[in-house]
């Protein structure tokens, strides 16, 4: 997995709508994906709640899931 | 900084009602949720009991819910709420800086409370529930625990034994501290097995919930189950508004079908006010009441 942030999100998950505005606020460029569309990015990764994102730097994997947990991660 | 007609604290189905009747009335609102809009709801992967949905995911009805708010002039905005201060104006004060008020709404909801356990919070929604009206129909045939031993844990109980197979009740006491009549009521059901004295140590499962390591007088031993529902209790999120707002001895807000709190101008909606009944649906007819009080408030 190139590196990077990877949002997960479903298609009616109004809480990835709120991640999404949160990240284009805080201007992170980030790939957003459909879990549906990526099913076996998702299991590997072990994600299991939308939105849930993935920063990918130098082969390491940071997972931030719920907007709280997103919204610490853009603070950080 | 903006002066808002209502400034709505909670982003579940009641402050998000409240934002439909509040927009609808030509109100201008903001919505401050902290980290899940939609609420408990949103855990639940179906819904049944919603009226107008034979069945919906919470998501997809949390979706439409903030969409028809927004759609309406509300805005959101994703921050926690520190304090509200009384002024000539009500200033809410968050970690994303101030909101001015006419008035508020306060809908903050409740959390159940959890068992603190590793792995708890990854199977909420996929093994572990806190209603069995909402999701008891998944566990149809199956096996399930109720852990608690309240009146919600044995309505929960007596609920869940109607359509499982076998219904567990692990009670960390060495009594039932629910009502007389709940009890005798346990007792007669058949699939029914009260474990007194016993605590849950772990949760069994990788993807899927398997069982639980329960730790009671004879030492550990592990029970397959299908499915937890966990009944030990809710937490109202409503310390910040104590001093402020009449709690009850629970840190619920008072309030009666009114939605109006001790404060005049303040109103309550949904699961953290004083009531009986706490669903999606009560949550929604709330956030109606308490935007409509507000509404006649500002005149």
């Amino acid at each position: 997995m190139a590196d990077g942030a990877y949002l997960f999100t479903t298609a009616t998950c109004p809480n990835c709508k709120i991640a999404c505005q949160l990240l284009d606020k805080a201007e992170i460029a980030y790939t957003k994906l459909l879990s549906d569309e990526h099913k076996e990015m998702a299991v590997q990764l072990g994600i299991k709640q939308a939105p849930t994102l993935v920063i990918v730097q130098g082969g390491e994997v940071a997972k931030y899931a719920g907007v709280s947990d997103i919204k610490k991660a853009i603070k950080a | 900084m903006r002066t808002y007609d209502i400034v709505i604290i909670g982003g579940g189905p009641a402050g998000l009602t409240a934002a439909v009747y509040a927009g609808r009335a030509n109100k201008s609102v903001v919505v401050l949720e902290k980290g899940t809009f939609g609420g408990q709801i949103t855990s639940s992967p179906k819904v049944e009991n919603i009226p107008g949905f034979q069945s919906v995911t919470g998501n997809e009805f949390a979706d439409k819910l903030m969409e028809q708010a927004v759609a309406l002039g509300t805005e959101i905005e994703c921050c926690e709420v520190e304090k509200i201060v009384c002024g000539e104006l009500f200033t809410v004060e968050t970690d994303e800086g101030s909101f001015l008020g006419k008035t508020v709404i306060i809908a903050t909801g409740t959390r159940h409370r959890l068992l603190g356990l590793p792995k708890e919070e990854d199977f909420i929604g996929n093994g572990i529930s806190f209603c069995a009206v909402c999701d008891g129909a998944f566990y149809e045939g199956k096996t399930v625990a109720v852990i608690g031993g309240g009146n919600s844990a044995l309505q929960e109980a007596l609920l869940l034994s109607e359509t499982c197979k076998k219904v567990y009740v692990v009670q960390n006491l060495g009594v039932l501290t629910g009502e007389d009549k709940l009890q005798k009521a346990v007792a007669q059901k058949q699939n029914i097995e009260v474990i007194y004295g016993t605590t849950v140590k772990a949760i069994l499962g990788e993807d899927a919930l398997k069982g639980l390591t329960l730790a009671g007088a004879s030492g550990e031993t592990e029970l397959a189950v299908d499915g937890v529902f966990v009944a030990i209790g809710l937490v109202p999120q409503n310390g910040i508004f104590e001093g402020l707002i009449q709690l009850d001895g629970c840190g619920y807000i008072v309030a009666g079908e009114g939605c109006e709190t001790n404060l005049p101008g303040v109103f309550v909606a949904g699961d953290c006010r004083t009531k009986k009944i706490r669903q999606v649906a009560t949550a929604a007819a709330d956030g109606a009441v308490a935007a409509l009080a507000a509404c006649s408030y500002l005149g």
